[in-house]
C-alpha cells in the first residue's frame, strides 16, 4: 500500500485511502523532531536577526512539527522554542510564545482536522490564517507588554501607520498583520519543503497539497516570493523614508 | 534458536500531544512571573502586576482551548 503523499501521478490531494491523519505516530519520531523544530525555530530567529529582516522566520518548526506530529506538539514546539530561545536571546520572547503556540494550533487542526491541505489555494489560504491567528495573539502583547515597540524591525512599520494618523492599536495590528503575512507564507512553504523531504512512512495519511519533488521545490519558491514580494512593499513604499 | 518476534514500536496517541501542549502552557506559565520584572511594561510605576494579569488571561484562553480538546481528542 502507498503511503506516498507526493505521487506525481495522483490528482488532486493524495491521501492513505482508508485512514485520516494518522493517530497514532512512532515516539522516536516525536522525541528526534520535537528538539529539531525548536533548535530550527531558534536558529532562524537567529538568523533573521542578524540579518535585520522584518519578518521572524522562528515558526518554521513550529509549522513542521504541528503539521507532521499534531497540533498540540507544535505548540510545545512553540513553547519550547520561545523558552529556550530565552537563554540566547533574553526574556523578550517569552511572551510570545502564545503566538507560537496560535499559530500551531492553526497549522496543525488547519491541514490535520480541517483538511486545508488538500489543494494549494487551501494551503496558501491556511497560512494566511495562521498569519491571523499569529497576530491575534502577538499585537496585545506588543501593545500591553511592549507599549508598542519591541526593537523589531517591524516597529518601523508600526510608526509609519501611527505616523499616518493610527491609534497605536490599530497602527500595531495593522504592521503586525503586514509582517506575519510574509512570515508565515514563507514559513508555510519552507515548512512543506522540509515535510517533503522526509520519509513517506512519517507523514503518512497527512493530506497535502500532492505534487512531484521539482513542483514541491516550485512551489515553495512561489510561496518564498510571495513572502518576500510582502516584504519589499513594505520595505519600498510602506515604510518611511530615513530622515536627513 | 527461538527469536521474540513482538517488537512494537511505542506509538503516542492525540492526547499525549494533547497533554503535551498543556506541559508547554504550564512551563510558560512557570516561566513568565520568573522574567516579567525584564520585561518594559513592568518597569512602569504600576509594576509587574498588570503584565502579569493580562498574560493570565491570553494563557487561560489557551488552556480553555486545551481543556475543550480533552473531550474531543480521542486516541
Amino acid at each position: 500500500m502507498l503511503y506516498g503523499r507526493f505521487e506525481g501521478t495522483m490528482t488532486a490531494a493524495t491521501t492513505v485511502p482508508s485512514k485520516k491523519a494518522s493517530s497514532r505516530i512512532p515516539l522516536t519520531l516525536v522525541v528526534a523532531l520535537v528538539p529539531a523544530a525548536a533548535a530550527l525555530n531558534i536558529v532562524g530567529g537567529y538568523i533573521n536577526n542578524a540579518l535585520h529582516l522584518p519578518i521572524f522566520l522562528d515558526m518554521i518548526g513550529t509549522c513542521v512539527a504541528a503539521i507532521v506530529l499534531g497540533p498540540w506538539w507544535g505548540a510545545l514546539v512553540g513553547v519550547i522554542t520561545n523558552v529556550g530561545g530565552s537563554f540566547f536571546t533574553g526574556p523578550i520572547g517569552i511572551p510570545f510564545a502564545l503566538a507560537n503556540v496560535a499559530g500551531a494550533l492553526v497549522w496543525g487542526y488547519g491541514v490535520r482536522s480541517w483538511g486545508m491541505g488538500r489543494n494549494q489555494v487551501t494551503y496558501f489560504l491556511l497560512n494566511i490564517l495562521v498569519a491571523l491567528a499569529v497576530s491575534a495573539a502577538a499585537a496585545p502583547i506588543v501593545i500591553f507588554v511592549f507599549g508598542g515597540a519591541t526593537g523589531h524591525s517591524s516597529d518601523a512599520l508600526t510608526a509609519a501607520f501611527a505616523q499616518a494618523g493610527r491609534d497605536l492599536v490599530t497602527a500595531v495590528f495593522a504592521s503586525n498583520v503586514i509582517v506575519s503575512l510574509a512570515d508565515k507564507i514563507i514559513a508555510g512553504y519552507i515548512g512543506l519543503a522540509i515535510i517533503a523531504a522526509l520519509p513517506a512512512n512519517l507523514t503518512a495519511g497527512i493530506t497535502l497539497p500532492a505534487q512531484s519533488p521539482m513542483k514541491a521545490v516550485l512551489s515553495a519558491v512561489v510561496g518564498i516570493v510571495i513572502g518576500v514580494g510582502l516584504v519589499l512593499v513594505y520595505l519600498l513604499i510602506l515604510a518611511p523614508a530615513p530622515t536627513a | 534458536m527461538s527469536e521474540n518476534p513482538e517488537t512494537e514500536e511505542r506509538t503516542v496517541g492525540p492526547r499525549a500531544g494533547l497533554g503535551a501542549g498543556i506541559i508547554g502552557l504550564g512551563v510558560l506559565l512557570i516561566a513568565l512571573p520568573a522574567v516579567v520584572d525584564s520585561l518594559p511594561a513592568a518597569q512602569s510605576e504600576l509594576g509587574a502586576a498588570p503584565t502579569l494579569a493580562g498574560m493570565m488571561v491570553l494563557m487561560g484562553v489557551f488552556v480553555i482551548i486545551a481543556g475543550v480538546m480533552s473531550f474531543v481528542v480521542k486516541d
